[in-house]
Order: C-alpha cells, then sequence, then structure tokens
C-alpha cells in the first residue's frame, strides 16, 4: 500500500510568451520574475530562435499561428530568444494583477521586445504545446546530439556560441547547435542536431569533447537532471578529483560488497 | 463603416471540470474559485470584428458585457485584442448569468436598447451561443427586436461597398450563403468556429487598452434608462428544474482471450 501526498489543484495559472532580443534581457526577466512573481512563479522555460524554427517546421501544427507571430520578431541580423512564463496561485484576480504588473515592467523597460499573454486555456495548452514540441521537431530534423549539462545560467548562450565556433573550425558543416530549458531552475539543454539522419562515432566524440570543453571550462558539470549513466563515464576522471572517485567507490562497495549491481557499468 | 457591437460573455473557461452541488438543486453548477475566460464563439466575434474594423478604417468596435464586476477583465481582453472602447452592465455578484438568472431575452432586450442609443451602428456580432447555457438565442432574438436582417453560424462573412453582408453560413449538411442587404439596420451576425482564429494579446495592445475607455453602469440604472422594466429582466422566462452531473463511466469488462472478446462482441451486437 503507498499513500501519496498530494498537493491541491492550483486554480489559477497565467502563462505568456515573451519575446526578447538578446540573452541579457532574458537574465533580466529571470531576475524580474523572481521579484516581482515570487511565490506564484511555477515555470520559466527558454525556447532559442533554431529551436523556434524546427518546431515551426517539424512540429506537430500546435500554435502555428503564433509561431509564425514570434518568428517574424527576427528581423535583419536580430536574434530573438523566447521564454514561456507561468505562474500558478489560488487567487485568479491576485495573480492576474501581478502577471500584468510584471509583463507591463518588462515592456517599459524594453526587457521584453514583446509578449503574447494566454487569454483562456485553449492559449495555454498551445504556449506549453509549442514549448513540449522543441525536443520531438528537434528530433525529426535529423540526428541530435543531447547534452545536459550545468553551468551557470548566465553562460548557456555563451557556450552555445563557443561551440558553434569551435564546430566551425572543426570543419563539421550540416550542425546547428539549439538551446533550450528550465531556465528558471538553472538549466537548459544543448542540442547540436545534425543535417543528416546518422552520426558515426568519430564526429559525435569530436562534438561531445567540444562542448564538455566549454562546460568544464567554466567549471560547470557534464550531467544535470539526467545522470551520468553509461555514456558519460569516460568523463569523470575529469569532473571528479581521486578523492571523490575514491570515496564513491567505498559507497559502492559498502552497499554491495560481492559487485552483484550494475558491475563495470558507471564507476571506472 | 462606423460602428460594430459585439457583446462578450464571461463563462466558465472551456477546459474546466464542471462540478455539481447535489445539495443545491438547480444552482448546483459550483462558480466559485473557477475559472472563467471570454466564451471562445465571443472571442471569434471580437476578432472578426477587429478584422473588419482593418480592412475599413474609421470603424469604431464597442465591446458590451451584462455581468458582475470581473467582467471588466473580460472587456480589457477585448480591447487588448483591439476593440476601441467597452460598454460593461454591471450586476450584482450573486445574479448568475449560466441561464440561472439572466436569459437570453433579456440580454437581448438589453442589447436592442443599447444599440438605439450608441445610434448608426452597422453590425451586431455575436458568438453563436455560450458554452455555459448553449442557448444560441441572443443573437435572433435581437435580430427579431430591431426588425433587422440576421445570419447565423457565421464561417465566413463578406462585406459588400454598398453596405451589405454576404455570410457563408455552417448547416447540419453543408455550406449555406446569405446575403443581408443593407437595410439601414444594423446587421446582426452570430458566429461559428471556423470563422477565424483569434489573435493573443500583444504586449503593445495591452498597454494601449488600459488607456481605453470602458463605461461601467449598473443593471438597475442602464434598465431605467432604456424604459425597460427590472423585473422583466431579472425574471427568468425559463426556470431550470435540475442540473446533474453525466453518470460517471462504467467500468468496463476484462476478457482472458480473444475468443472469449469476439464472444461478448458478438454477444453486444457489435460484430456479426
Amino acid at each position: 500500500k503507498v499513500a501519496v501526498a498530494c498537493p491541491a489543484l492550483p486554480t489559477s495559472k497565467n502563462v505568456a510568451l515573451l519575446v526578447c532580443n538578446s540573452y541579457k534581457d532574458v537574465l533580466q526577466v529571470l531576475k524580474t520574475s523572481k521579484e516581482q512573481l515570487g511565490e506564484i512563479l511555477s515555470a520559466i522555460e527558454l525556447i532559442d530562435l533554431n529551436t523556434m524554427k524546427f518546431v515551426q517546421r517539424y512540429g506537430s501544427g500546435i500554435g502555428d499561428h503564433l509561431i509564425s507571430e514570434l518568428l517574424a520578431s527576427e528581423v535583419a541580423g536580430n536574434q530573438p530568444l523566447f521564454i514561456l512564463v507561468e505562474s500558478q496561485g489560488c487567487n485568479q484576480e491576485a495573480d492576474s494583477s501581478k502577471m500584468d504588473a510584471f509583463l507591463t515592467s518588462l515592456y517599459e523597460s524594453s526587457t521584453i521586445e514583446n509578449g503574447f499573454l494566454a487569454q483562456d486555456s485553449k492559449h495555454i495548452d498551445e504556449i506549453w504545446g509549442i514549448r513540449e514540441s522543441c525536443n520531438p521537431s528537434v528530433a525529426r530534423a535529423g540526428y541530435v546530439h543531447k547534452f545536459d549539462v550545468s553551468i551557470g545560467i548566465e553562460s548557456y548562450i555563451e557556450v552555445a556560441d563557443e561551440v558553434i565556433d569551435a564546430l566551425n573550425e572543426a570543419n563539421l558543416p550540416d550542425l546547428t547547435v539549439c538551446v533550450w530549458g528550465h531556465v528558471a531552475d538553472g538549466n537548459a539543454h544543448i542540442n547540436v542536431v545534425s543535417g543528416q539522419l546518422e552520426t558515426n562515432a568519430a564526429e559525435a566524440e569530436i562534438i561531445e569533447n567540444i562542448v564538455y570543453a566549454a562546460v568544464m571550462k567554466r567549471k560547470g558539470s557534464i550531467s544535470a537532471e539526467h545522470g551520468i549513466g553509461q555514456s558519460k563515464r569516460k568523463y569523470m576522471s575529469q569532473i571528479k578529483d581521486g578523492t571523490a572517485l575514491e570515496i564513491m567507490s567505498q559507497m559502492k562497495t559498502l552497499f554491495d560488497p560481492h559487485l552483484i549491481l550494475a558491475p563495470g557499468k558507471y564507476l571506472p | 463603416m462606423k460602428k460594430i457591437l459585439v457583446p462578450i460573455k464571461r463563462v466558465i473557461d472551456y477546459a474546466q471540470k464542471i462540478r455539481v452541488d447535489p445539495t443545491k438543486g438547480p444552482q448546483g453548477v459550483q462558480l466559485k474559485n473557477v475559472k472563467m475566460s471570454m466564451n471562445p464563439f465571443c472571442e471569434i466575434a471580437v476578432e472578426e470584428a477587429i478584422q473588419l474594423k482593418e480592412q475599413n478604417k474609421g470603424a469604431e468596435v464597442v465591446a458590451i458585457s451584462v455581468g458582475p464586476k470581473q467582467c471588466t477583465e473580460t472587456i480589457r481582453t477585448a480591447l487588448a485584442m483591439g476593440a476601441d472602447r467597452g460598454i460593461h452592465i454591471e450586476t450584482k455578484p450573486d445574479v448568475r448569468g449560466d441561464y440561472i438568472d439572466l436569459q437570453p431575452w433579456a440580454i437581448a432586450s438589453l442589447l436592442k436598447g443599447i444599440v438605439d442609443k450608441e445610434d448608426a451602428v452597422d453590425l451586431v456580432l455575436l458568438g453563436k451561443q455560450s458554452i455555459d447555457s448553449d442557448c444560441g438565442q441572443t443573437g435572433p432574438l435581437l435580430a427579431g427586436l430591431l426588425n433587422a436582417p440576421q445570419a447565423t453560424f457565421a464561417a465566413n462573412i463578406e462585406r459588400g461597398d454598398d453596405g451589405s453582408f454576404t455570410v457563408e453560413r455552417e448547416t447540419d449538411t453543408g455550406t449555406e450563403t446569405i446575403k443581408l442587404n443593407a437595410s439601414g439596420k444594423p446587421a446582426v451576425i452570430t458566429c461559428d468556429l471556423r470563422l477565424n482564429t483569434p489573435r493573443y494579446p500583444t504586449m503593445p495592445n495591452i498597454m494601449k487598452a488600459k488607456k481605453k475607455p470602458v463605461e461601467t453602469i449598473s443593471l438597475e440604472d442602464m434598465v431605467k434608462e432604456l424604459g425597460l422594466d427590472l423585473d422583466e429582466v431579472l425574471t427568468p422566462k425559463n426556470e431550470v428544474v435540475e442540473v446533474y452531473e453525466p453518470p460517471p463511466r462504467k467500468e468496463g469488462e476484462t476478457v482472458g482471450s480473444i475468443d472469449e472478446l469476439i464472444g461478448k462482441l458478438k454477444e453486444k451486437g457489435l460484430v456479426a
């Protein structure tokens, strides 16, 4: 028998999709949201321009007319970034009023270029539908090298740009770098999308090394929410020092003295 | 084109699960702490009005709503979509718009008064029905009271240079095209799902909407001003006898084999 403690379903939900001209503005939105939405802030999700274009091209069709309007913000050399902001609470009037004040202050300070505010459940479903289409859309475009990294929240776009430059230098054509994720939690996903449907081990390793180098240069972690698993094991000695690895080994032996559980899979 | 009126209704959001309190009889539908939004068909009407305004420079779009003080939010949404001003006929907080107190006849009577008061109204655009009462009557009743030409369930609307409206309307067997001739009376058209996709309010328009005028007048004062009878308006013409939730879905049956499945399907006459 299992008892589950369930939180009460919030009765008030507000969602907006915002357009920023730079990552600096995105960081300002993050900061302002904590100040002005505070306890009702429930999600902030980032979607970069490359990702949005893949969603338009390969998505399920949900929110198509909104996506067209969002992509219209890309003018002469500008690279807009899109942010989904959601609030959840128990008082519709109070929450809407907070959301309105928040969006107004962002707009008046030019922190956002534009914002689309959901008016009803249909809009809310559409905006989340766009966010949820990121992963499947990108997967339809080509082979995706996925990276679940932790770096300081201020560094994600910088890392993406660095990766793009390094990939160009390594003469790897046909690769698009996409960034999206849960920036309110300080975490975003970097995805390198190939124009081909398959990859080869050599290319995959070059890309991996490029991304991890950029991450470790900033003392980040090559794993954020998804764990180390087998594929990142070879980097363990680069991200954990000898003492840490030794202790990890000892802990494993403590609970699994006969090495029955997944031998050789995780710890080097 | 001078003026388009768009009556809009604040209803329980279409995605909410409706809960009925069985101890409250006909008043059982729970309205407390439930998300409310603009009726989806009214949203379509607002969008159409704004598109017509964009095609006919100088046209004014007026959003009108009858309901409690929170209706001003619904009107603000219409303004943020592009309507020019709003009229809020404010009812006391316990007056229900979901068929219990206010019914189409009352709304149509109020709207007729407003059309006459506003003067020079070319078009009244309404949603085909509200999703709480599902009556679909306010538009046709209003047309009748105004002695005006009407078309319901519009899937496409074209305005002629002579002030006529050609409307493609949905029927059970296909689309029917009707032309409403310019008659000196406003055309009354109710809007259906395929007509358009309502736009999102964007930041620039949300900011502009804060400065647009919304006239608030109590139901009692409006009724007096229009020379109507308050009892007539507030006494519903139809009485809601009973409200209940649909019966819960019955548990399914588990079968042990394909043969058993086929046997059951045959038993129920679903398979020959």
